[in-house]
């Protein structure tokens, strides 16, 4: 399995274009899948999913996987458990949100597991 | 009994439909003409369980992801829906698949658009959700998940999603997939919201697991994708896999196991189950029913393309043979099975179905219809075909072909159904709106006529013997009521259609839209 990992950390209102760019970035780089982790006190799961219907709708060939977690602790879990050995994804891009939580331990926690290796969006 | 993961799903597909598959139809449409307990007991009777709740038949994709649980050593079992409260203490987690969940899917939103009726299928599936043993179970902290041919629809239903509380839709072959969200849900991680498991990630042969149980009508599967690319249909998008015989078989001996003696063979074109390319070949064929006959009393085979059986016919006579091997091993006088017609009109063939024809030419699909067709009259083969109804692009003209089509199929044993296009496979993203033209509306009747002309004689021979007598009456009041109700609406039909004509007139696909599409450029109205 080879896929790409998207992590929005924190609120966005274009997770449309978030998810959009996941699947052409995965579709160029021959991936088979992105999984897709949307994590912010303010996420509605339902919202979330409406906001990127229209792409899960349009996509037949990539394998998706997408996470909404609004708990600190989880969402740490969840990161912690992408990075290990047990996802391995080809790629990962960090999405900084544009509300409290950039600025909360877990940003720079990742930003230091991923040594500048995703791009930062 | 103690299992952490319940599988289950409502009424209108926890049953065998006393035996006869076709009266799952009715379990899409609401109850006309009777009442629903009568429509309920005629279509979906109780299925048998035993005392711990696990049905004597389920649903086979059920079966199966039970199956992938069990092998990966999870407590699962599938369980009637009236007996998961049993459960509701204790589950970690209830699965529940679906083919129709909310309706959306032909034939369910063809019925309830003619009837204006919400049909039974989504009325006892969201019983089932408002149930207090699935409530009980969530407000204790158990999973709910849900699957199944039909997940798409929860994405146009968010607001169910969020008010069950359903904490993850999987849409795609999921028996991969369910084994790493069961040991998500063991350990207390976070389950996804959303799965979709595209085509390079759908389980190879040998990670398809073997049923454990009987599955509803013996129901087996040897073959799950094809190769014809339609592009309103979801199975097409899958890999090509042909199981092998030795499955195929231990399948069948579960069923048999089970006191299940007769059986359906489950693939989108039976015909070409290890055909070369598009080409049947007899000898997988026959191998294959010599198999499934040393085990069940008497078959039916799922699907099979209309071009298909005319390749089969005109290069080995091999429906002929087929059929006269099964009839003579089996006693049974006919055959069974759901085709697709979908238009009469090659243009709209050509653009939405284009390998349909294969290995014939497209051009040439209502002479392939009319030859199938005819070629399944004398092999006592009863189809029940579909035709589709408001496809992206369709036109005028189209509709026309279709109804010439129709014309044509009239001396044909047979069932045919309208149905109103869902959008699936590559059209998945098109709207979920239907909109009913003046020209469907003469396609509806024609086949209602088709109808009145066939389906008493078919019923008679469907539900042959005194076991099915009292199912034959109620079919036959049913028939005698939907008449009467036809003859009655027939002088109103006049204004309807015009009226139909004036709304239609503000929304028809404009010719150059119609003529890009045609070139291959544009699929949206």
């Amino acid at each position: 399995m080879k896929y790409i990992a998207g992590i929005v950390l924190g609120f966005r209102d274009d997770l449309t274009t978030i998810c959009l760019s996941l699947l052409s970035e995965a579709k160029r780089g021959g991936a088979t899948g992105i999984n897709l982790l949307v994590m912010g006190e303010e996420y509605d799961e339902g919202r979330v999913i409406e906001a990127i219907r229209d792409i899960l709708l349009s996509n037949i060939s990539l394998s998706i996987k997408v996470y909404v977690v609004n708990d600190y602790e989880k969402a740490r879990d969840l990161v912690r458990g992408m990075l290990n050995e047990e996802h391995h994804p080809i790629s990962i891009k960090l999405f900084k949100g544009r509300t409290s939580w950039p600025e909360n331990p877990l940003m720079n926690e990742l930003q230091a597991v991923l040594k500048g290796g995703s791009i930062l969006v | 009994m103690d299992f952490d993961f319940i599988l289950t799903t409502d009424r209108t597909m926890m049953t065998n439909h006393h035996g006869k598959e076709f009266l799952g139809f009715m379990t899409t449409s609401p109850a006309v003409g009777l009442p629903e307990r009568l429509w309920m007991w005629l279509c979906a009777p109780k299925m048998k369980t035993d005392k711990a709740g696990r049905v004597w038949q389920a649903p086979y994709g059920l079966r199966k992801i039970e199956a992938a649980l069990i092998d990966a050593g999870f407590k699962a079992a599938v369980v009637d829906p009236s007996k998961l409260k049993k459960y509701s203490k204790s589950v970690k987690a209830i699965l529940i698949g679906h083919h129709d969940f909310f309706a959306f899917c032909a034939p369910s939103s063809t019925w309830w658009v003619i009837t204006g009726k919400e049909p039974v299928n989504r009325k006892y599936f969201m019983k089932l959700m408002e149930s207090p043993a699935i409530r009980e179970a969530k407000k204790r902290g158990a999973k709910l998940i849900v699957g199944g041919p039909a997940a798409w629809q929860w994405l146009h239903m968010t607001e169910y999603w969020t008010k069950w509380g359903v904490d993850t839709v999987v849409d795609g072959e999921a028996e991969k997939v369910i084994v790493d969200l069961a040991q998500r849900i063991i350990e207390g991680r976070t389950l996804p919201k959303y799965v979709y498991v595209g085509p390079q990630e759908a389980p190879s042969i040998e990670e398809i697991p073997i049923i454990k149980h009987a599955s509803v009508n013996g129901l087996v599967e040897i073959m799950r994708g094809c190769p014809r690319g339609c592009k309103f249909c979801s199975v097409t998008l899958r890999p090509l896999r042909y199981i092998p015989l030795d499955v195929i078989e231990k399948e069948i001996s579960v069923n048999v196991r089970e006191g299940v003696r007769y059986g359906l063979l489950h693939s989108e074109d039976v015909l070409i189950y290890g055909a070369n390319g598009v080409h049947p070949r007899p000898k997988p064929l026959f191998k294959l029913h010599e198999i499934t006959l040393k085990y069940y009393r008497a078959i039916a085979w799922s699907h099979s393309s209309l071009s298909a059986i005319v390749c089969a016919e005109r290069e080995h006579k091999l429906v002929s043979k087929l059929t006269e091997y099964i009839f003579s091993k089996t006693g049974q006088k006919f055959l069974g099975l759901q085709t697709g017609i979908e238009t009469g009109s090659p243009r709209l063939a050509k653009e939405i179905m284009s390998a349909k024809a294969a290995p014939y030419k497209v051009e040439e699909w209502p002479d392939i219809v009319e030859e199938a067709f005819a070629i399944m009259h004398d092999n006592m083969i009863i189809p029940a075909a579909t035709l589709i109804l408001n496809v992206p692009n369709e036109t005028t003209d189209d509709i026309i072909k279709t109804a010439e089509l129709l014309e044509r199929l009239k001396p044909y044993r047979s069932l045919i159904v309208p149905m109103y296009f869902v959008p699936l496979g590559v059209l998945k993203d098109q709207s979920l709106q239907i909109r009913i033209k003046p020209e469907h509306v003469d396609i509806m009747w024609l086949c209602l006529e088709h109808a009145f002309r066939w389906v008493p004689m078919i019923s008679k021979m469907y539900l042959e013997g005194p076991f099915y007598f009292p199912l034959r009456v109620l079919i036959d009041a049913f028939l005698w009521w939907v008449r009467r109700q036809a003859e009655a609406l027939k002088p109103k039909l006049k204004a309807y259609i015009e009226k139909l004509a004036e709304e239609s007139r503000k929304w028809e696909p404009s010719s150059a839209v119609v003529q890009e599409a045609e070139m291959g450029s544009a699929t949206k109205p």
